[in-house]
């Protein structure tokens, strides 16, 4: 299970690098509202990546 | 005796000249080169002059205090070219840069920030520094995580991809913010793929409901703002 978990936070960075890409690409086709949009997703997603790696207040 | 001292003082020739030559050109080529422009205001040139000074400056004085020659050669220096941008004012307006000569001048930034540095002199040993530390070689307390190169690797790339796309935009009004956010998204994605390559057994004893539950409340504001779109896209 521990593993899936490793699988799924690699999956996680995978997909906010894309979302990033989105967001920026969007952003380079005048489109503010969906750079922004992408780039909300982006963030969230990476922020659950790295807590699904490492649990906020563990030591 | 003299043969002692020839490498010594070639050794300070090179370090001196690591840092002007590079300093030098990237000056010429971003600082000096706008400042001589007519209509240069007399404060950017008295800027840059004072500059060019500060650069030449600071590795002889490094030589007997390290501390105050960085401070004058790379501090001082940077800062007064600053100062010469900020008087040039729309002089620099990216309409009249040409970009061959600052993509030029950007890589001779980077040669002085390396020129700075120090390196091993040719010939010399290291166990031979005091600061040595003796005995068998230090065995590594870990290993990598399987995969933790082909993960950051993998990140790195994801980044190069977010910094070159900002390139796109051709706004000048946008072009910054742009580059801005490509800048952050890129640190960002390199520091957690760094995290998730390295880290990962290290967390492991964690129950992974533990991890998943953590996670929890960014992918949950994450998938919603994802159906917002896909409802957003049925409407439209």
């Amino acid at each position: 299970m521990a593993r899936v978990v490793d699988f799924i936070s690699i999956m996680l960075l995978f997909a906010a690098g894309a979302a990033f890409a989105l967001g920026v690409h969007a952003l380079g086709d005048q489109r503010d509202l969906k750079a922004l949009y992408w780039l909300a997703i982006g963030a969230l997603v990476l922020r659950g990546a790295t807590d699904a790696l490492r649990p906020r207040g563990a030591r | 005796m003299v043969a002692l001292e020839l490498p010594k003082k070639s050794h300070a020739l090179v370090s001196i000249a690591n840092v002007l030559l590079p300093g030098l050109y990237a000056w010429v080529t971003t600082v000096a080169y706008p400042a001589s422009h007519r209509g240069a205001p007399w404060p950017a040139r008295a800027a840059a002059l004072s500059a060019l000074v500060l650069l030449a400056l600071g590795p002889v004085v490094a030589f007997n205090r390290p501390a105050l020659g960085r401070a004058v050669g790379m501090l001082g220096f940077v800062a007064l070219c600053l100062l010469t941008w900020i008087f040039l004012g729309s002089l620099l307006n990216v309409d009249r840069l040409e970009p061959v000569r600052a993509g030029l001048g950007g890589i001779g930034w980077a040669l002085f920030g390396l020129g700075w540095g120090t390196q091993r002199r040719v010939g010399t040993i290291p166990e031979d520094d005091p600061h040595a530390i003796f005995g068998p070689p230090l065995a590594a307390r870990d290993r990598l995580p399987f995969g933790a190169l082909i993960v950051f690797g993998a990140s790195l790339v994801g980044a190069g991809v977010v910094l070159f796309l900002a390139w796109r935009v051709t706004r000048a009004e946008d072009a910054l913010l742009a580059q801005c956010v490509a800048l952050i998204a890129a640190i960002a994605l390199v520091g957690s793929g760094a995290r998730v390559a390295l880290d990962r057994g290290k967390w492991k004893p964690l129950a992974p409901r533990a991890r998943i539950n953590a996670a929890a409340r960014p992918l949950a504001l994450a998938a919603l703002l994802l159906a917002l779109g896909f409802v957003w896209i049925l409407l439209r």
